[in-house]
């Protein structure tokens, strides 16, 4: 049975989903698709994704744009969920706070099921799942090993305070069919009190290609099963006890 | 520091207010605090020390962002002066003005992606951005697919404009609301135009009579002031800030979801 929280550290989960390009693609599928999904999905929003490229001498920095296909983003009322459309992309983001799996997934299955019907894409090219945490703790506070059963280790004859750190790993999953990719590492925090901790864990197919559309809710429950049981095993009981497990 | 902003009662008398849409009026009253004048009265501006409002535009370290692809802002020893920095901002927004700040937010990731140094001087040279292009164009594409992160980085443009005041509360509501990130963008070019060279601070403040129009805003009663500093008479400053609304603010009314509202304030 998983583990419930009423305070969990999940800043935003999401699914992304890239699809063959055999199938011509133009921007009037992007509305096509908004008309399947309006209805739980009302709010449209676009991103121009003018990819800007960064050229630089020591005396001169250039920055030219570089036009790409539009993003486009359709939000549920309370601009929490989303969906992305781009050419043959398709995201489903869920923000804080995140319920459920279950709540979540048939959201996931909504925006495939639109983007296939309209756009007909033959197969997928990428299919990974984000988990991203965002954990806070009081700089004073901090001990790693307390708060973290995934973390650096750092040999005792170095310096054992750290001020920062990123460390990944990618880990095979499935008979090395797929990758479970675990990264924790700390951002800025907004005070200097505070310690701020990006744990993301990622589940990535290794080979979308062989997923036919009718398996991918049940590939996708396996990645989350994945996801959760990582989430599980990487925090320890000390600081999972501060996210309010709910007992049922 | 004390602070009030525009929920007024009633317009001041012999001031002029800016018009509102009928729909939804937003009337100006007065706010003060230390260090600068207010928007009140013209016959009741009240003086102020002339102490130069210092930036405190919060920077970090790309060094002190251990997160390989978090969008941080500029700070080094080698780093450029916030001031160029707002320069280059600016510049790039002259040059880019459609979607300025999604070509920054990619040409900071390039930079974060390769750059070690984290400064404006040692960002990637032409060869090395171009080098490993399906790289870049993975790496932006599998970040900018996170609404997360592309808020992030867009709080790290807006900190880039705005100076904060009480960081803290500043960042976590535009976190909770990122629907504001890109219409701040938006607005600052806008204040720009009729404020030019103001510093424009962001405070979060209660609004004791806020309601609850917008379902799914968190916070409700909190909002976000831009107090825009000026250095204009205040007629000139008021006639300026009637035209911010007419072109922009008053079309905008609606994105902002009645969490942005705007002061002058006098130098």
């Amino acid at each position: 049975m998983p583990k419930r929280y009423s305070n969990p550290p999940i800043i935003e989960a999401l699914c992304e989903f890239q699809f063959d390009e055999d199938v011509p693609w133009d921007l009037t599928l992007i509305g096509l698709i908004y008309d399947k999904l309006k209805d739980d999905f009302p709010k449209k929003q676009q991103l121009q994704l003018d990819l800007a490229l960064a050229a630089a001498t020591q005396a001169n920095q250039q920055i030219g744009p570089v036009p790409m296909i539009p993003l486009v983003r359709f939000l549920d009322k309370d601009e929490k969920k989303l969906v992305q459309i781009g050419q043959n992309l398709l995201t489903v983001n869920q923000l804080k706070p995140y319920e459920s799996w279950e709540e979540f997934s048939p959201f996931i299955e909504k925006g495939i099921e639109a983007y296939h019907e309209i756009a007909r894409p033959k197969g997928f090219r990428h299919i990974g799942m984000r988990y991203i945490n965002r954990i806070e703790v009081r700089r004073s506070n901090i001990d790693l090993e307390n708060l973290f059963r995934f973390r650096p280790l750092i040999p005792s004859d170095l310096p054992q305070d750290i001020e920062a750190f990123l460390i990944g790993v990618n880990l095979p999953y499935e008979n090395a069919k797929d990758t479970l990719r675990i990264q924790i590492g700390t951002v800025n925090p907004d005070t200097p009190d505070m310690i701020v901790v990006i744990l993301e864990i990622s589940y990535i197919f290794a080979k979308p290609e062989e997923i036919a559309l009718k398996d991918v809710a049940k590939a996708l429950e396996t990645a989350h099963k994945h996801v959760e049981n990582a989430f599980e095993i990487c925090l320890t009981d000390e600081l999972k006890q501060t996210f309010e497990e709910v007992k049922e | 520091m004390t602070y009030s902003t525009n929920h007024p009662t009633l317009p001041l008398r012999g001031f002029p207010v800016p018009r509102k849409p009928e729909s939804q009026q937003i009337l100006w009253t007065y706010e003060y605090r230390e260090g600068r004048t207010a928007v009140t009265n013209p016959s009741n501006i009240i003086e102020a020390a002339q102490e130069p409002a210092t930036p405190h535009t919060n920077e970090t370290s790309i060094n002190d962002s251990q997160w390989g692809y978090w969008i941080s802002t500029d700070k080094s020893p080698q780093a450029i002066p916030s001031s160029a920095q707002r320069r280059y901002l600016k510049s790039s927004w002259e040059i880019m003005s459609s979607k300025a700040f999604y070509n920054l937010i990619i040409s900071r990731l390039i930079r974060n992606w390769y750059g070690s140094g984290g400064s404006w001087e040692i960002a990637p040279s032409s060869s090395e951005a171009f080098h490993d292009w399906t790289r870049i164009i993975s790496a932006w594409s599998e970040k900018s697919i996170s609404a997360t992160f592309t808020s992030e980085a867009q709080l790290q443009l807006i900190i880039g404009y705005y100076v904060f005041r009480n960081d803290t509360e500043v960042k976590h509501l535009l976190r909770e609301n990122p629907f504001l990130a890109e219409l701040l963008l938006d607005t600052y070019s806008k204040i720009e135009m009729h404020f030019p060279d103001s510093q424009v601070f962001l405070e979060v403040a209660t609004d004791y009579e806020a309601s609850d129009y917008y379902p799914g805003v968190i916070n409700n009663d909190k909002e976000l002031v831009a107090s825009i500093t000026t250095h204009l008479s205040p007629k000139e400053a008021m006639d300026a800030l009637n035209k911010f609304y007419d072109e922009w603010w008053l079309k905008s009314l609606e994105k902002a979801k009645g969490k942005v509202s705007f002061s002058l304030e006098f130098l």
